[in-house]
């Protein structure tokens, strides 16, 4: 082949080289845009908190109901007094615990639910771990401390 | 015109053709690839899935669809936008055939909901949930 000839192949080569180059950076550019995540897990988490939160403490006391010679009440319930479905908390994209303190004594043992893995997760940062929002409330002479997590993140069909 | 004249133009000729059909064909992945449908179906099973969480019972909610229904019409779907399962408490929106988005929710109550197709409105009456009694 001749210099012109060189010229001439080496011109189309590169032609169809920065093609691609140019279709796989806006190939790449279009996949990241569009299947992109909306992550609702710290709204969820706070939701839940206070859901819980609320099934504790009316005001600026303690719900009646809740604690019986320092033990919860037999009839006691947290799924039923937050109002939160159990089968969703216990499909393992959430957790949640409860400590409840009545002049630094833990009343009962903690209420837990949901992913146990989430108890050390929660303490973690990254992508993959559940966010989890915790809050602690003095009423009378009661401390509730909360820890609620979400690492739901949705599914396509 | 002579002969290196004519080859040239050729050469000239084909060289364009080719970039218009590269540029047609990069057009026509991008607006395929951005439809946009995965994203909205993300976004209002999200958020119809809060909105319940957050909700107390005697609460209705109305939540209009817009964007939803003008994407289901533009990818010619006729099926149910949103449906939402009370046993599974599963909030479920379909924007195009083959499509679909399930978001849970937590809330332990009834979800009573319906899609005026007219005004484009998720109507949402929340309630407690019947406790069987054994």
């Amino acid at each position: 082949m001749n210099r012109g000839g060189d010229f001439y192949f080496a011109h189309i080569g590169m032609l169809f080289f920065w093609m691609g180059v140019i279709g796989v950076v806006l190939g790449f550019g279009a996949f990241v845009f569009y299947s992109q995540e909306i992550d609702v897990r710290a709204v969820e988490a706070e939701i839940m908190r206070d859901k819980l939160v609320d099934a504790f403490v009316d005001g600026d006391k303690l719900k009646a109901g809740i604690v019986c010679e320092e033990q919860y009440c037999e009839d006691f319930s947290l799924y039923e007094a937050a109002g939160i479905n159990a089968g969703v908390i216990e499909q393992g994209n959430f957790y949640f615990e409860v400590r409840l303190f009545h002049n630094d004594k833990l009343i009962g043992s903690p209420l837990l639910g949901g992913d146990s893995a989430y108890a050390v997760e929660c303490s973690l940062s990254g992508k993959n771990f559940p966010v989890c929002v915790s809050q602690t409330r003095v009423v009378s002479n009661y401390r509730l401390e909360v820890l609620a997590g979400s690492n739901q993140r949705g599914a396509s069909i | 015109m002579d002969k290196k004249g004519a080859e040239l133009l050729t050469v000239h000729i084909v060289f364009v053709v080719i970039v218009l059909v590269f540029i047609a064909a990069m057009f026509l992945f991008i607006s395929r690839a951005g439809s946009q449908a995965t994203l909205y179906e993300q976004a209002y099973a999200k958020k119809i899935a809060l909105l319940i969480d957050g909700a107390k019972p005697g609460t209705t909610i109305e939540l209009a669809l817009f964007d939803a229904y003008q994407l289901a019409e533009k990818n010619n779907f006729e099926g149910t936008i949103v449906q939402i399962a009370n046993d599974a408490r599963k909030v479920t929106v379909r924007l195009y055939d083959g499509g679909g988005y399930d978001f849970y929710y937590f809330n332990d109550v009834s979800v009573v909901w319906n899609i005026d197709a007219a005004s484009r409105l998720l109507t949402l009456e929340i309630g407690e949930v019947v406790k069987e009694v054994n």
